[in-house]
């Protein structure tokens, strides 16, 4: 048996694979801008992951290529005498004198960053540090941080990368 | 097909790259982390000591005094500075570095280098301190400079002067003048005798060559008339044949003086009231000693007469040692008085403390103080609405 479409049937079908033919087209641009949006994010993350990764990088073999020295303390002139025999320039940006007795009373902010050289010989005296008025035995503490971390607007944000070099007399 | 590629994409352009970099980031801080253990281990591997010489005798026009730097590691030590504390102030002479220029110092060898600069004409207990290029500070053993030179070197002679039955609080000085080359250090030392017939033995560096020694006592020459020995005052002795001085001076005898004693007691005290009294002792300042008080004996020579309550009387001891001039308390003691019998209204107590005769032991002599009387009465009245 042989059986004959309409013509209003021959329409119907050909409206309806069109509408395929766009559906399909729909998804795939859908698709196409969804996977350039995660291209594009995956893109942006892994630049600032990179970034952030480079800088703690940064700051970590900075610190590990600092290393200030104490090497005298007057106390009647109130200076202590640094030298940087590290890799890097480190600004100074504590120095207290304190009985040994006593717990470290830590991060004063009192030096202004006085940058100590690393190419240099020479031993660098530092004037700023707290008036000590007792006697022996006490302790020097002059925290540093590298010199191009130094943040100069924020001061107290120094401290996270600060190290400590120590002088115990007595 | 298409999000295959697209994380294909994703994986190869970020990941793979991300992945890449953080691996050479790790490598570069184990690189850096490596580079610091192996200099941390020559740091301290670096082993550098330092001695001091001199050449420093008397009549030398300038003394030559040098630091030798010893390197007994395996690495080249570079030496950048060398300090030079005053060890009794703690801080650098002069504020500035001895020696400012690098010295280096191979593996094994000794280096010398001169320091005259720094000590001319200091006075006084010195280290040398020095600095190397990783970071170490290696210090000499302190010594003692004089007027830039070297004591050890300078003094190689010891004279000792004794003083024998020194009187309690008089101040001793030995005063000794060199004569012609010879020269000594100190020149001159006082003391003061903290007990009675205290003896003491000083030491003087000396060079060889003949001292004149004199002993003066609160500033004045001893005479002859206060010293067994020696005949004269000053004394001239001859190093090094001669080493030592002894004054012995003529002992002070110590006789011993009475102790006044003194009862402070209320003037009037109520029937049946417990009350309290006091007793002083005074050592006369003629006293030359200490004096550690009997507490046992005084109670011993309390006698109580009068309106008391039988063994009621307990004393306390306050102080233990009297000391020339003082007065302190030696007892605090506590009683009760009676209740009035019959129709009295008032009646007394009599405290007395009769004379004793060791009422203290000299703590130098061991000899017994004694000590007067005293006697008080004290009134005692009836309680009203009895």
């Amino acid at each position: 048996m042989t059986y004959h479409l309409t013509s209003s049937a021959k329409r119907h079908k050909s409206r309806r694979g069109d509408s395929i033919v766009l559906g399909e087209l729909l998804l795939f641009a859908g698709m196409v801008a969804i996977g350039l949006a995660l291209w594009g994010f995956s893109l942006s993350y892994v630049a600032i992951q990179s970034t952030k990764l480079t800088e703690d990088q940064d700051k970590i073999i900075s610190q590990q290529r600092s290393f200030l020295v104490i090497e005298a303390v007057s106390l009647q002139s109130n200076r202590v005498w640094v030298s940087n025999h590290g890799l890097n320039d480190v600004a100074v940006i504590s120095c207290t004198i304190y009985p040994k007795a006593s717990p470290s009373p830590g991060i004063r902010h009192n030096v202004r960053g006085v940058i100590v050289r690393a190419s240099d010989n020479r031993s660098t005296a530092l004037t700023g540090c707290e008036p000590f008025p007792g006697q022996p035995p006490y302790i020097v503490e002059v925290w540093y941080v590298p010199a191009h971390l130094y943040n100069t607007q924020d001061l107290t944000r120094n401290s996270m990368h600060a190290t400590v070099a120590r002088y115990e007399k007595g | 097909m298409v999000g295959m590629a697209i994380i294909l994409a994703i994986f190869f352009t970020t990941l793979i790259p991300l992945y890449v970099y953080m691996s050479s980031l790790y490598g570069l801080l184990s690189n850096e982390t490596n580079s610091r253990r192996i200099r941390d281990v020559d740091r301290e591997t670096e082993d550098l000591k330092l001695f001091v010489e001199g050449r420093s005798g008397i009549g030398q026009g300038s003394p030559s005094i040098s630091v030798v730097l010893k390197n007994t590691s395996p690495l080249l030590i570079r030496v950048e500075r060398i300090w030079m504390m005053n060890v009794a102030a703690g801080s650098p002479v002069g504020d500035t570095p001895c020696v400012n220029t690098i010295v280096d110092v191979p593996p094994g060898w000794n280096i010398t280098v001169q320091v005259n600069d720094c000590t001319r004409g200091f006075t006084g207990r010195v280290q040398f301190i020095a600095v190397t290029g990783r970071g170490r500070l290696f210090s000499s053993a302190p010594i003692d400079l004089f007027q830039g030179r070297i004591i050890a070197g300078l003094f190689p002679y010891t004279l000792t002067v004794s003083v024998i039955n020194m009187k309690r609080g008089n101040e001793y000085t030995i005063d000794i003048q060199p004569q012609g080359d010879a020269d000594i250090h100190p020149r001159s030392i006082t003391y003061k005798a903290t007990a009675s017939n205290e003896n003491i033995s000083l030491s003087f560096g000396t060079t060889a060559g003949t001292f004149r020694v004199y002993l003066k006592e609160n500033g004045v020459l001893v005479s002859t008339a206060r010293l067994i020995a020696p005949p004269t005052n000053p004394v001239d002795v001859t190093l090094p044949d001669y080493w030592n001085v002894v004054f012995i001076l003529r002992r002070v005898e110590i006789l011993p003086v009475t102790i006044d004693l003194e009862i402070f007691a209320p003037s009037r005290v109520l029937e049946g009231e417990s009350f309290q009294f006091q007793i002083f002792l005074s050592l006369p300042p003629q006293a030359g000693e200490d004096v550690r008080i009997n507490h046992d004996r005084i109670i011993q020579a309390i006698s109580l007469s009068g309106d008391y309550e039988q063994n009621t009387l307990k004393c306390l001891p306050v102080e233990d040692t009297l000391s020339p001039g003082s007065t302190k308390t030696a007892l605090i003691c506590s009683l009760t008085a009676a209740e009035l019998t019959g129709n009295r209204n008032f009646g007394s107590i009599t405290i007395t403390v009769g004379p004793i005769q060791d009422c203290g032991t000299g703590e130098g002599s061991g000899l017994p103080y004694s000590s007067d009387q005293d006697s008080t009465i004290i009134d005692v009245k009836r309680q009203r609405g009895r």
